[in-house]
């Protein structure tokens, strides 16, 4: 046999392992030569290997997208369906009082929860039944009416615990007890609203679209960082902990990188602590200084060291605060 | 990409888990759902089943993961939950639950073979895929569907020597690429 034929007469006798008269054929076949067997056993082990295959290659990409779609709805959203949903049958939907944020598990119902508003997206329930899926299908009218009328609106969040909401571009926002934040839950633009508590930022990096955040009188502007947020009365406290800000006012606009933080004024200016000094040796102004600008900040002279000086290094470049404290000293 | 490639420790990944860390979670996903994918399979035989075990795994870790502890090995970790989800489908589904699945389970040596395995799956989908159309297209007929020479040569319309010299041009392919060697006698 020609090396084709003997591969199609191996091919025929393992599609056909019912067939005596071949098994026999192959049989004696293999008894001819070594060689034989050698070809034998390599092509039933990648016929064999062959059948455990998958028909298509896994699709990564794809997966990954249906993934982060499903873990990046945030709760919070599906409790406001919830919220209307229940007000509009006129029930007292049980639990549903503002604060109205709980963890998941408190929520009584979960189940509805999933089938009602989530009969397709929820794949933790995978759906083999068909009378389930029929009678899904009004409930799923309703609560997609729902879902397309709130993605157009504004949810607002207020926390009674600290809870983490995740956003769909990968961002998430841990919220500290009594914090409101205010945002669109469908993200068209990366933009959220701080008007009370505490929150701490992790932002996923998007050369194209920067991450906002208004507070009440000032703007944090992002391209992705981590950074934590502060308001209380009239006071706004922004930390950076990683990447780069910019903090804007009306007046005022500051850009602070990693360690650095700003709080704006009872009069709208930006402050940033730790820069102002009273009385105070010049050589541990000095240090201060390095410290917080990560900057060599040298003063011209060691007899200076001693030396006590007042002064405020608000809004300044390492440059500048350099050439400030010369011009202090050498007064 | 090679990054991906990466293993993670199982402190990070419990850290990353309960911190809800989605760095650390992509991390995993992009390392190990590809494995995932393939162990599952070999043990359902189903595609989508398949990617709808991983994808749970994956909605369940990051869910309850405050409330998971990864110890050892992630990956041998990561490969238990997926098998132990897929004898809970088949269960549910009723459907034999072969030998071979039950004692992948129950040998914890099984683990180190199932490396080898995942590779030679790998290799083989990739070649699979560089066959010309039609005969992957027998191929997967024969092989994956379990249609014998006779009922492919009818459901496609062709002779059944055509179906057993595809066949023939794709085991040659198959064997040349992975069995390492230039055997073409």
């Amino acid at each position: 046999m020609s090396v084709d034929d003997t591969r199609e007469f191996i091919i025929d006798c393992l599609s056909d392992p019912a067939n005596t008269a071949k098994q026999a054929a192959l049989g004696q076949w293999l008894q001819q030569a070594v060689a034989n067997r050698t070809l034998y056993a390599e092509l039933k082990q990648v016929w064999d290997a062959a059948a455990n295959m998958p028909p298509a290659p896994f699709n990564m990409e794809e997966g990954w997208q249906a993934l982060s779609r499903q873990i990046s709805e945030p709760s919070a959203h599906v409790v406001e369906l919830k919220r209307e949903i229940a007000s509009s049958t006129r029930e007292e939907a049980p639990g549903v009082t503002a604060p109205f944020l709980m963890p998941d598990e408190e929520w009584l119902n979960p189940k509805e929860k999933e089938t009602v508003l989530h009969p397709h997206k929820n794949r933790t329930a995978r759906v083999r039944y068909k009378w389930m899926a029929a009678a899904c299908l009004p409930l799923f009218l309703i609560a997609s009416y729902f879902i397309w009328h709130s993605t157009l609106q504004p949810v607002t969040i207020q926390a009674n615990v600290i809870k983490t909401i995740h956003l769909p571009d990968g961002s998430s926002i841990r919220l500290q007890p009594s914090t409101i934040l205010v945002y669109n839950p469908s993200f068209p633009q990366r933009s959220v609203s701080l008007t009370q508590g505490e929150a701490y930022f992790s932002v996923s990096p998007d050369e194209k679209r920067t991450f906002i955040v208004q507070l009440p009188r000032s703007t944090v502007t992002v391209l992705g960082t981590s950074f934590n947020v502060n308001v209380s009365g009239t006071t706004e406290r922004v930390v950076v902990e990683d990447g780069k800000v910019r903090l804007t006012t009306h007046t005022d606009t500051l850009i602070l990188t990693k360690g650095l933080a700003a709080r704006v004024s009872d009069a709208g200016k930006l402050l940033q602590p730790g820069l102002s000094f009273t009385n105070e040796e010049a050589g541990t102004v000095a240090t201060a200084l390095s410290a917080y600008y990560q900057v060599n900040i040298t003063l011209p002279d060691s007899t200076f060291r001693k030396k006590k000086i007042t002064a405020n290094f608000q809004n300044m470049s390492a440059g500048e605060v350099q050439q400030v404290l010369n011009a202090i000293l050498e007064q | 990409m090679t990054w991906y490639g990466t293993e993670i420790s199982a402190a990070t990944a419990t850290e990353g888990l309960r911190d809800r860390n989605m760095e650390v979670f992509k991390h995993l996903y992009l390392t190990y759902s590809e494995d995932l994918f393939l162990l599952a399979y070999r043990w359902v035989k189903d595609e989508s089943l398949a990617k709808d075990l991983v994808h749970n795994l994956f909605v369940h870790l990051w869910e309850k993961g405050s409330t998971l502890t990864i110890t050892g090995n992630v990956r041998h970790y990561l490969f238990r939950a997926v098998t132990n989800r897929a004898i809970n489908e088949l269960k549910r589904q009723s459907r034999h639950i072969s030998e071979d699945i039950l004692q992948w389970q129950a040998d914890p040596a099984s683990l180190y073979e199932t490396a080898d395995y995942l590779l030679l799956q790998k290799e083989m989908v990739q070649l699979v895929q560089g066959l010309a159309p039609r005969c992957k297209e027998i191929l997967l007929l024969s092989r994956v569907h379990g249609l014998e020479p006779l009922e492919i040569a009818e459901k496609l319309n062709i002779t059944l020597n055509t179906v057993y010299y595809q066949l023939s041009v794709a085991l040659k392919h198959l064997r040349l690429h992975l069995l390492g060697e230039k055997k073409d006698r």
